[in-house]
């Protein structure tokens, strides 16, 4: 069952990924910006737009704009699927609000703050080869460093990784890596976005960063039954959402909360890959 | 791997008592510095947590926000190049519009702070324009990174963007603003703003 599973698995990456690397090929966004380049690409998606509108000077005499490129990004989003991602973000809504959200309240009554925490820590630790064989890919050897001694730490002191003893008593935080931020450090771009439903927002770069990470995740290797699987996931997105849910502030504060996600996902996915 | 973690412990144990020393004291960062500390000690009032002191708590809060934060340049930034076909007019209730957005979004995080704390991390300043790195601890824990963007106008610091873990809040807008006027128009924009204001829905 579970070889059957690996092997389905394997061959729909390796067949997503040998379809669309034309793609990605001609893609010309890519994942680190030169400052220069894309500040000409900020001011000629400009003038395209609106010839001769003098009022976006701020950008060019704002030095923080293109150092941290935010602005203008959404010159960059590409969404072909918008009108089906629509459909799966208003679902996710409606899981959200109608599943997850009554579960986890209920959930947080019953087990004390401290405990989630630990559940929290716990699938944290356990996801290290994740963030420890992206550090390498990356050539962040400090970074790999530090996670094999938050590792260590948090599994001996930290009694199994319930506890997060590295960054409370030694200020050692985690190393957020992932494969979508190294396949984007290595310049492939995003793609275009997708909304999955249930797994939520993603670009296609990540989706499949997403893949192979679920390859170096302990709970893949566990071997379990399918339903075990989805169980465990599901349980610790519960406890998740428990502990802190910005869900519903950005989708208060939003005038088209689709639009927001998607922009809020980009920004951060890029605030990700440059770090 | 063990001579590894020593070598690792050895290290964090050298960082730990390292006390971090962040040097800096400029006008920018001295600027968020009095407006936290204003909203924190208005947050943390207990006499102001009280249900008929509720409207005064909000509008003490947004005296303390408008004092540092620049809506026009808010606004200009989060309409780009749609600003500059508006009426003075226009642009006038699209400010106080936004302003209000933000507002409600400001009030309904505010709560969770009480009892938090910042810690300014960074300042950078090139020309007029200024980068304030900061981290905020809520009461429970959790940390979020905050950057203020600033600009200098006739020799005082101003607010014109806030990036909440790394996405940017005008940026945000504008993408939804941008969206919102390619397809339908400025009115309905308009519209849609009030209608949020409002019902906060």
């Amino acid at each position: 069952m579970t070889s059957i599973k690996k092997t389905f698995l394997l061959i729909i990456s390796c067949a997503l990924f040998l379809i669309w690397c034309p793609y990605f090929l001609n893609a010309e966004e890519i994942g680190e910006v030169d400052p220069q380049q894309d500040m000409d690409r900020q001011a000629s998606a400009l003038e395209t737009d609106n010839k001769g509108d003098e009022s976006s000077d701020y950008l060019e005499s704002d030095p923080f704009t293109d150092e941290y490129e935010s602005d203008l990004d959404y010159m960059d989003i590409s969404d072909p699927l918008e009108p089906i991602n629509r459909i799966f973000f208003h679902f996710n809504d409606k899981l959200y609000f109608w599943f997850l959200k009554p579960v986890a309240s209920g959930y947080k009554a019953v087990v004390p703050r401290p405990a989630r925490k630990g559940v929290k820590n716990f699938f944290s630790n356990l996801a290290f080869p994740i963030r420890f064989v992206n550090c390498i890919l990356q050539a962040k050897f400090d970074g790999a460093g530090y996670e094999v001694g938050r590792f260590l730490t948090n599994s001996i002191l930290g009694l199994g990784g319930f506890f997060d003893v590295a960054e409370k008593q030694f200020n050692m935080k985690a190393y957020d890596e992932d494969l979508g931020q190294t396949l984007g450090a290595y310049g492939l771009g995003n793609g275009f976005y997708i909304n999955w439903p249930v797994l939520g927002p993603s670009t296609f770069r990540d989706t499949i960063g997403d893949v192979g990470d679920y390859f170096l995740d302990p709970v893949y290797h566990a071997d379990l039954d399918t339903i075990y699987d989805i169980s465990i996931r599901g349980y610790e997105k519960v406890n998740d959402t428990s502990l802190d849910s910005d869900y519903e502030d950005l989708k208060k504060s939003a005038i088209d909360p689709y639009i927001a996600f998607r922009d809020a996902y980009f920004q951060y996915r890029r605030n990700k890959v440059i770090n | 791997m063990i001579l590894k973690y020593i070598k690792q412990l050895s290290l964090i144990l050298l960082l730990f008592f390292t006390v971090p020393s962040l040097v800096m004291a400029g006008d920018a960062t001295e600027r968020i510095k009095v407006i936290s500390d204003n909203i924190f000690s208005i947050i943390s009032d207990k006499s102001l947590q009280t249900a008929e002191m509720e409207e005064k708590r909000e509008q003490m809060i947004m005296e303390a926000v408008d004092s540092g934060f620049n809506w026009e340049e808010f606004s200009r930034r989060a309409l780009a190049r749609h600003w500059r076909k508006r009426t003075e007019d226009e642009k006038k209730t699209f400010i106080s519009l936004f302003r209000q957005l933000i507002k409600r979004t400001y009030m309904d995080k505010s709560g969770q702070y009480s009892g938090g704390k910042v810690e300014f991390l960074e300042e950078k300043i090139e020309g007029e324009y200024a980068n304030i790195k900061t981290r905020l601890t809520s009461s429970t824990g959790t940390q979020t990174s905050v950057d203020y963007r600033m600009i200098k106008k006739d020799g005082v610091w101003w607010v014109y963007d806030v990036y909440i873990e790394g996405v940017s809040l005008v940026s945000n807008y504008r993408t939804q603003f941008n969206d919102i006027l390619i397809n339908s128009s400025f009115e309905d924009l308009l519209n849609r703003l009030k209608e949020k204001v409002e019902t906060g829905k």
